[in-house]
């Protein structure tokens, strides 16, 4: 096969091309890579529910919707120093996983991706009649107002490194391995002794934890947060995009699917109608032609993996 | 359907989604591959909705209406009336 070596180059030259960006890009490639690097974090984390664990989550908004409204109200209300802030995010996201994993966790299939989008949805009509988070108007999140693109941008970029990472590393512990068979067959894995409720809990807390974060580094960047967009359908429809398209199961399938979808998002931004059009087609030709994405179509004709999980 | 909903509620283009999720309630209160269970499930929904409008106040009328939806999926997941 190919030389050893290529696979940690080609990850080093990556790398030092996102940390340098600020560097020499100007500040709206800035953004994009911004984007670039919280719609990758995201994606993983569903693909962990999603491709590894088999639970297919429609809710994740609730966490992205949580953990920015941490964010604002404990910058805002309690002067919590802003990066605080966006840790403070994510440990609420996992409160939040923990309260409702027990009735979560008794729902199966489509019930769980139903129980999940309705949690959401439930979730963001509370905080509309919220007088406390300023009802359906949204809070603007003054804090953030100081803050540098750059400084923001390599918040991102340490989050989204570090989830690929993390991906990466637990597919290839024990707890990844217990995963794929769980994936692969429940019953059976059971039977051999896997606790199947100790495995699928810890990957929700996890993805709650980094999305909560992650959500609390887009609110950075997009400074205004209101209900029914921060635990809205869309981000889900979003990631449904990234992860089909990329590759569901695999570990470089959401940073292609990512790069993919904010190109064509700020391509298409003018064509304001066409672009959801668009984007339905790609996907629904992406599920004809390619069912496993762009990524899984490419490891199985060639066998080549930028980051093997497989075991030998 | 959609025709009378047209003549009774507003509605726009992005209204679609909110149909959606009171669609997946009814059906799911009520329970999958049973007719009757259906039509339960919408007058499940809809009192509890009414009633969770009148106590708690006019913008925790959907509210009601999904927390009894996450009841039914937690305590009963095929439906009232459903099978298996």
């Amino acid at each position: 096969m190919l030389a050893k070596p290529i696979r940690p180059i080609l990850i080093v030259v990556l790398l030092a091309f996102l940390v340098t960006m600020p560097l020499w890009a100007s500040r709206y490639a800035v953004n994009v890579g911004l984007l670039v690097c919280l719609y990758v974090t995201l994606a993983s984390m569903w693909n962990l529910l999603a491709g590894y664990s088999g639970m297919v989550s429609l809710g994740q908004q609730m966490f992205i919707g949580l953990g920015g409204y941490t964010l604002a109200v404990s910058s805002m209300y309690f002067g919590v120093p802003i990066y605080l802030s966006v840790l403070f995010g994510g440990f609420t996201s996992v409160i939040l996983a923990v309260l409702i994993s027990m009735s979560v966790f008794r729902m199966k299939g489509v019930y769980f991706a139903i129980g999940t989008w309705v949690i959401a949805e439930a979730l963001g009509i509370c905080f509309s009649n919220w007088g406390y988070v300023k009802y359906g108007m949204g809070m603007f999140i003054q804090p953030a107002y100081k803050l540098s693109m750059s400084g923001v941008y390599y918040a991102g970029l340490i989050l989204c490194v570090s989830s690929v990472a993390l991906v990466f590393l637990l597919l290839r512990s024990n707890l990844g391995l217990a995963l794929m068979a769980i994936r692969d067959d429940d019953q059976a894995s059971e039977a051999l002794g896997v606790n199947i409720f100790r495995c699928k809990f810890i990957c929700f807390l996890i993805s709650a934890f980094i999305t909560g974060l992650a959500a609390g580094v887009l609110y950075l960047n997009a400074i205004f947060i209101q209900p029914f967009e921060a635990f809205g359908i869309s981000w889900t429809v979003n990631l449904l995009f990234i992860v089909i398209i990329g590759g569901i199961g695999t570990v470089e399938g959401p940073i292609l699917g990512a790069i993919i979808f904010v190109l064509l998002q700020q391509f298409l931004s003018e064509y304001v109608g066409y672009n959801m059009i668009i984007f339905g087609a790609i996907t629904i030709g992406v599920i004809f032609f390619a069912p496993k994405g762009i990524v899984g179509t490419i490891q199985v004709k060639t066998g080549w993996e930028l980051f093997p999980v497989r075991r030998q | 359907s959609g025709v009378l909903v047209g003549m009774t509620f507003t509605f726009y283009p992005h209204s679609g989604t909110q149909y959606l999720i009171i669609a997946f309630g009814v059906v799911i209160i009520g329970g999958l591959g049973s007719l009757p269970g259906t039509f339960l499930g919408g007058l499940v929904l809809g009192v509890s909705q009414l009633f969770g409008g009148r106590i708690l106040g006019p913008g925790f009328q959907l509210l009601s209406g999904y927390i009894i939806l996450l009841i039914i999926l937690t305590v009963r997941p095929q439906g009232i009336l459903g099978g298996r």
